[in-house]
């Protein structure tokens, strides 16, 4: 046990060839197995991070096409009031304009009829007053008579025209 | 001639006389390290036994120095 | 006592399995074959059966032996010196299986002074190897006129004496362990022998085996600086 000799060298050469078979059969496939699934990890961390990356852009794309149907929308009702406004001014403006016109119409009729009745009225008072003045002219005598006949007659006359 | 070689082997074993005192001392120091900072009870463990191990040293250089005493000169 | 002390000498010596063309070869030397062997079969059987996804728990059990004893030997030398930390994990894994074989009924190939003579030749080597390596020759050279000129002798000296105190303090332990294992199985051999094989086989022989390694890693350490 005290001695050196030989067997230091072998000893040496041992210790080379344990290092070197521990380096190959111990150490490089552990070594390798972990990088390995370091590396199948952080692939499939990758992966779902593009996943996830697109699954937020379709998202955003959801949201876009949501937010223009939204506009779509908003557009076609605008128009729509729009255009039931117009339809309704349009409408209610046709209806004030006939409206207008019958007021007007039934004006005119009114004004005509009147026409009608106060003419004939006017004649028939305008040949009372003839009548009237011939008779005065002719009988002088009891004027309060003729006035109570006159105004009776006018009255009659009053009550059938008007 | 033996009895010379006994006595020579027994005086180089004193060599660990020193070797007691440090771990004694290096013990004892840790001891109170522990007490002031029991949450590093662990490091000051690994670096107690590591430093003892490095003490202790010098009584195993005594007894090969015994043991070459005891070998090479019976 | 004769009787116990010619044991003892004879446990002690370590002998010549068989020659060679006149080349004994010691018992240490067969023993580390059969150390290398039994590991090379192990290494090979355990680490044909990997698989990348769902490891079992024996393969995740291994891979954690593996990477701490590999993050020992890193550990220890830092990040400097990267490539010489498999070396030192490899050793640490030789000596720690070497110390403790004498659970088995081997005689610790670390017990025979050729072995640890060995490892701590190899060990001034890779020291020396990685200051030139690092420094260049004229800085190696240099260095050991650091820090001042006169302690140059000692530097010098320093080289001889790292690897002898390496060399005797795991020889001295592990001899030392197996005298007094001998010693107690000698008077007793049944049940005492068991705690001191605890205290002496296992955990003075990992010890030991840390802390060869250690002081190989701060010299090398020392020496990249």
């Amino acid at each position: 046990m005290l001695r050196l000799d030989i067997n230091l060298l072998f000893t040496v050469i041992n210790l080379v060839i344990w290092y070197i078979l521990i380096r190959i059969f111990l150490f490089k496939p552990i070594n390798n197995i972990i990088s390995k699934r370091e590396a199948s990890i952080k692939s499939r961390y990758d992966e779902a991070q593009a996943i996830k990356e697109e699954a937020q852009a379709e998202k955003e794309k959801c949201r876009a096409f949501q937010a223009n149907l939204e506009e779509e929308k908003a557009k076609i009702v605008a128009q729509a009031n729009e255009k039931a406004r117009i339809d309704y001014d349009n409408i209610v403006e046709d209806a004030r304009k006939r409206a207008k016109q019958i007021v007007d119409d039934s004006k005119r009729e009114a004004e005509f009829q009147k026409e009608n009745i106060v003419g004939p009225a006017e004649e028939e008072i305008r040949a009372l007053i003839m009548d009237i003045a011939s008779k005065s002219l002719a009988s002088t005598d009891n004027d309060s008579a003729l006035y109570d006949q006159f105004l009776e007659k006018a009255g009659e006359m009053n009550n059938a025209g008007l | 001639m033996s009895t010379l070689i006994a006595i020579g082997a027994g005086i180089a074993v004193l060599a660990g006389i020193g070797a007691g005192i440090g771990i004694g001392i290096a013990t004892s120091k840790a001891t109170e390290a522990v007490a002031r900072q029991p949450e590093a009870e662990g490091k000051i463990m690994k670096i107690l036994l590591l430093g003892s191990a490095l003490a202790e040293a010098t009584a195993i250089y005594g007894f090969v120095i015994a043991l070459f005493i005891i070998i090479l000169l019976a | 006592m004769g009787n116990l002390g010619e044991s003892l000498i004879e446990e002690l010596t370590c002998e010549t399995v068989f020659t060679v063309h006149g080349i004994g070869i010691s018992e240490s030397v067969v023993v580390t074959w059969v150390i290398m062997a039994a590991v090379l079969l192990a290494s090979i059987l355990l680490t044909s059966r990997l698989k990348v996804e769902n490891p079992g728990r024996g393969q995740l059990l291994l891979e954690h032996a593996v990477v701490s004893i590999q993050n020992i030997g890193t550990g220890i030398i830092g990040e400097e010196g990267r490539q010489y930390g498999a070396y030192l994990s490899a050793i640490l894994i030789y000596i720690g299986i070497a110390n403790t074989i004498g659970i088995l009924g081997f005689k610790p190939p670390t017990k025979d002074m050729n072995v640890t003579a060995a490892l701590a030749l190899m060990s001034i080597i890779l020291i020396e190897f990685a200051g030139i390596h690092k420094k260049g020759v004229r800085g190696w050279l240099k260095s050991f006129a650091e820090p001042i000129a006169i302690v140059t002798p000692i530097n010098i000296l320093e080289v001889f004496i790292k690897p002898l105190s390496l060399c005797m303090r795991l020889f001295g332990n592990v001899i030392g362990a197996f005298v007094i294992m001998k010693l107690i199985e000698h008077i007793l051999p049944w049940v005492l022998p068991v705690p001191f094989s605890m205290y002496f086989d296992i955990f003075d022989g990992l010890i030991q085996a840390y802390v060869f390694v250690f002081l190989t890693g701060l010299f090398i350490k020392e020496a990249i600086e």
